[in-house]
């Protein structure tokens, strides 16, 4: 385990909390929307993670500098959306504020799409030759389930204080829905297992340490098995349980971000020799 | 074809004496863990031959350079002659470009909170001087080539068992591998 670069593990997995909780607000929002929880909520998430990725950078002081190399850098671009996403969000939660519902849905649904595009440019810049574990289509798909299971396990705990908020999500369909995400999300991380297993010696190694490391086990345990019982119980609540979705949830970001700290953490590079 | 400069590594002559590394650090007065030249002792593993081989490895200012690629600061740039310059002032320490190049090139400056890496002493070629590397090797083990697109190469080979895949970055390499000796010792 060489570096677990936590500033990046807050970052990313914020960021894509955000952005699945637009995915769960958006659709339903203009004109009913509670602008301070439909746009605020997010917006403060998006600018708290990247204020947080500072913390990554040698000198934070320069980072406006990171918006000037578009042509080709996933970073520049990861930079440019997630800002765009955020001041969109301000945008439609003026606009809700100011009764206008055609600006505000224009703005909320162009915040959504660039919150989308900004966890794929996210994904994106980790794809690299140089890190075979992370070369491969697991690592877009790992960045997405987070974000479409953190979303929806944020917009739950909410759906109960502030009913209507995401008015689709009654308790039996989203537990329904993450429980099936809870299994494409252990699929997958099964499917990557067998990838890294079948690759070359630097992505056979990180399998090894993977498997080795203890925190591995916590975040199947945290992230996976004890979600997917909770996710079972609130199939069988009528209307939700406000306990069983904030436990959801905090289960649900402990393993997230355990599971990004070892993605950052276990990813062997190319070696010379 | 733009002119593109490179390293030749002859494994037969090195002698892993470091020479090239010192040089290049009392040419820069680097600290003391950005290598920005490192030489590498060949695995035995890796060759069939029961012999001690090295290669002394910088930056390969690679035709297709992975690092130019994703730095969000535009950091980096290529001469016409196929240097890759990193600008140091412009950099923001994000460290991306150490974990895009596979050969470890740019290397990250814990005190001044900055990547740093090999410059091919870019001021020397200017002045048709040879690097500070180069012209260290005692043994003229390490030749500076001075067009790699007119460069004859039936005797040299572009990757040598345990090199990172060169087709992702194209570097600007080339080497003469080594050849079966007499055993003189091995490694424990």
């Amino acid at each position: 385990m060489t570096n677990w670069e936590w500033p990046l593990v807050f970052f990313t997995i914020l960021a894509q909390m955000a952005v699945g909780y637009l995915v769960m607000v958006v659709p339903g929002a203009a004109g009913k929307a509670n602008p301070k929880w439909t746009y605020l909520l997010p917006a403060g998430l998006l600018a708290t993670a990247m204020v947080i990725s500072l913390g990554h950078l040698g000198h934070p002081e320069n980072a406006y500098r990171a918006l000037t190399h578009l042509a080709s850098s996933w970073l520049s671009r990861e930079v440019l959306l997630f800002s765009l996403c955020f001041l969109l969000l301000l945008v439609a939660f003026l606009a809700a504020k100011g009764g206008n519902q055609a600006q505000e849905r224009l703005a909320a649904v162009l915040a959504l799409a660039s919150g989308l595009l900004g966890v794929l440019a996210s994904a994106l810049i980790y794809v690299l030759p140089a890190r075979p574990a992370w070369y491969n289509f697991h690592t877009v798909l790992a960045f997405f389930l987070t974000a479409f299971l953190l979303g929806p396990a944020l917009g739950m705990c909410f759906e109960q204080v502030l009913p209507g908020l995401t008015p689709w999500q009654e308790g039996r369909v989203a537990g329904r829905a993450l429980a099936l995400l809870l299994l494409l999300s252990i699929i997958s991380s099964l499917s990557y297992l067998t990838f890294l297993a079948a690759a070359g010696p630097e992505a056979r190694l990180t399998l090894t340490t993977l498997l080795a490391s203890p925190w591995w086990w916590l975040r199947v345990l945290a992230g996976w098995l004890a979600p997917l019982a909770v996710s079972y119980q609130l199939r069988r609540q009528e209307g939700g349980s406000l306990s069983l979705s904030l436990a959801l949830l905090v289960l649900l970001l402990v393993g997230e971000l355990i599971g990004r700290a070892l993605f950052y953490g276990t990813a062997v590079p190319l070696a010379i020799g | 074809m733009a002119k593109q400069l490179g390293f030749l590594v002859d494994t037969e002559k090195c002698i892993g004496c470091f020479s090239c590394e010192m040089a290049c650090k009392n040419e820069y007065q680097t600290e003391v863990k950005p290598r920005w030249r490192r030489v590498y002792q060949l695995r035995e593993a890796s060759l069939p031959y029961p012999e001690r081989n090295f290669i002394s490895l910088a930056c390969h200012h690679c035709a297709d350079p992975a690092c130019l690629k994703v730095c969000p600061v535009g950091a980096y740039s290529k001469r016409e002659d196929g240097i890759v310059l990193h600008d140091h002032a412009r950099c923001i320490g994000c460290r991306l470009c150490t974990m895009a190049c596979p050969y470890g090139a740019p290397q990250y400056n814990e005190k001044e909170r900055r990547v740093e890496k090999c410059n091919l002493c870019y001021q020397k070629i200017d002045r048709n001087e040879e690097p500070a590397c180069v012209a260290a090797c005692p043994v003229g083990a390490l030749q500076l080539i001075r067009d790699l697109n007119s460069f004859p190469e039936p005797s040299t080979v572009k990757e040598l068992p345990g090199f990172p895949d060169i087709t992702i970055t194209r570097p600007s390499i080339r080497f003469v591998p080594p050849r079966a000796g007499v055993q003189m010792r091995r490694d424990v």
